[in-house]
């Protein structure tokens, strides 16, 4: 495991040419001003530089697949923590977002994706049932949302697919509900192996 | 510091300082952050000084003051905490959460 900054992370993938790093999000300063430009990219190449990363190969192979994936996904918790993995051939590699410019960048087997997706996301269980679309009004969106309730969000791509999910986790264990965007929002009782067959 | 003295110039400086100043110096890591909503330059460095048993591992934070009516000149403020290495994972965190309540006002 790798732990890098934001400004770490964006000067990488540019030295490395990849435009986008699934699950990496902003910098910690606005990129439009020069100087913060000029001291997040002066940060991060004395930071990599000192810990020996600047063309370390460990940073080009956990790169490798992040640069063009062909498989990868996101999750977001609500209390902000978020990862990525993304694959590529027998590579794969984990993004974990641990505070909002705190990252860690993990080699992992492909195969052990899907376990790491559910448990992140608490998405263990059998249950691969889908109900009725509900509408819910004011009060019982309240009673959905309400603690330990968390709302989970995730997407997986692949070419020319992508799937994009947000649900509401009772925090209970069991069924989850699902929502759908428009107005008025709907939500679905959904089991978590469903969630979790769509995600991996 | 003079006005167009930039946090980068002042982080390069302050770390070309340290190394020449300081035996065995070594960044661990910089990273960005902000303090009272300004631009920050925090830096973790350890280094060995003579008397002392084991390393010193020091936190620097360097941030401006906000803009006022000076046009030449700004204030910078340079915070620094400094313990033995061995004792990072009691006091880096309290050295972070003190830069960070750091507030202009």
């Amino acid at each position: 495991m790798i732990a890098v900054t934001a400004e770490e992370l964006h000067f990488l993938a540019a030295a490395h040419g990849i435009e986008t790093v699934p699950g990496l999000g902003p910098l910690p300063l606005d990129p439009a001003d020069a100087a913060s430009l000029r001291l997040m990219r002066g940060t991060a190449e004395r930071s990599l530089r000192a810990r020996g990363l600047i063309e370390a190969p460990e940073i080009t192979s956990l790169l490798e697949p992040v640069g063009d994936p062909e498989w990868f996904a996101t999750a977001v918790r609500s209390d902000e923590t978020a990862r990525a993995w993304s694959r590529r051939g027998p590579r794969a590699t984990e993004l974990a977002r641990l505070a909002p410019t705190d990252y860690a960048l993990s080699a992992l087997d492909p195969a052990s994706i899907r376990g790491r997706i559910a448990d992140f996301l608490a998405l263990h269980g059998d249950d691969a049932g889908q109900a009725e679309p509900e509408t819910p009004d004011e009060e019982r969106m309240r009673a959905l949302l309400a603690p330990p309730a968390w709302v989970g969000e995730a997407t997986r791509a692949v070419h020319g697919d992508m799937v994009a999910l947000q649900w509401i986790d009772p925090g209970d264990g069991g069924s989850v509900w699902l929502l759908s965007g428009g107005d008025p929002v709907q939500v679905t009782r959904t089991g978590r192996a469903a969630i979790l067959a769509r995600l991996s | 510091m003079a006005a167009e003295l930039e946090l980068e110039d002042a982080a390069a400086a302050t770390l070309e300082e340290a190394a020449e100043t300081f035996d065995d110096f070594r960044v661990e890591q910089e990273k960005v952050v902000q303090i009272s909503g300004r631009p920050a330059a925090m830096r973790f460095q350890s280094f060995a000084i003579d008397g002392v048993e084991g390393r010193l591992l020091q936190l620097q934070v360097l941030v401006f003051a906000p803009p006022d009516d000076r046009e030449k000149t700004h204030d910078l403020f340079h915070i620094d905490g400094t313990c033995l290495a061995s004792d990072a994972a009691t006091y880096a965190p309290a050295f972070v959460a003190a830069a960070h309540s750091f507030t202009f006002t």
